[in-house]
């Protein structure tokens, strides 16, 4: 996907197939919260509580545990021969989160904050839900768009932002958690 | 004809490669945007605003496996 520099239409078709993918996972586990909410709340926090701080420290690199994910890579029958529908496939099933590997560990504690730690009131959970599916498919997407805005092509991000992002992201998570 | 073709399987990308430093400034912009927003988010009490910038370090980790 990231061999060419990226047309404005295709980066953003790329743009908002992330964001779409991202909407039906958020919005598949704003359900879950709801079929969760009988749980105790302070249960809840508890176990995203753990949940979290287990990904810090598997971050951190002091713990080994493989975590689920589909370990298969997005099928070549998903690119046809339009760039922008072929661009915004791919970034929608990349949006999904759940269509092929996950390499960091943030992803899992926004999922656990979005199940076990989401709003009382559902109209905030709701805007909590599409609050990270937005954010969730501009982060998956700010590399394709960074080209669009460069004469420049980068394919290979310094690895040290990338876990960086990780460790912000679930401290965020942690913060969330504790209403903070 | 593009450069792939011409090239063949020895030049894989097309385009002028990004510098080093070019990189690790489009990295730190993209950090210091996720907490920004995250501040923001929590300066102004709005958790959707929160969960905008964890979704997006979120994201953005899992960018270099594209």
């Amino acid at each position: 996907m990231l061999h060419r520099h990226a047309r404005p239409a295709v980066a953003g078709a790329y743009l908002f197939g992330a964001i779409s993918g991202a909407l039906v996972t958020t919005s598949a586990l704003l359900v879950l919260s709801g079929l969760l909410s009988p749980v105790p709340a302070t249960l809840r926090s508890g176990l995203a509580l753990v949940g979290i701080a287990g990904l810090l420290v598997r971050s951190a690199g002091l713990l080994d545990v493989e975590l689920p994910q589909r370990r298969y890579q997005i099928p070549r029958a998903t690119f046809g021969p339009s760039p922008t529908r072929s661009a915004y496939r791919f970034a929608f099933e990349l949006g999904t989160g759940v269509r092929t590997y996950i390499t960091a560990s943030a992803p899992y504690a926004l999922a656990a904050t979005l199940v076990l730690s989401s709003p009382a009131s559902l109209g905030t959970a709701v805007l909590c839900t599409l609050g990270a599916a937005f954010g969730y498919g501009l982060g998956r997407s700010v590399v394709v768009v960074g080209q669009a805005m460069h004469r420049s092509v980068a394919v290979d991000h310094p690895r040290v932002w990338l876990r960086a992002a990780d460790i912000v992201s679930l401290t965020g998570a942690l913060l969330l958690v504790l209403r903070i | 004809m593009t450069p792939d073709s011409r090239a063949g399987a020895a030049l894989r990308f097309r385009g002028r490669a990004a510098s080093e430093r070019s990189r690790h400034l489009a990295g730190a912009s993209v950090l210091a945007a996720v907490v920004s927003i995250a501040i923001a988010g929590v300066v102004l009490g709005l958790p959707a605003v929160v969960f905008i910038a964890v979704g997006a370090g979120a994201g953005y980790s899992l960018s270099g496996s594209v």
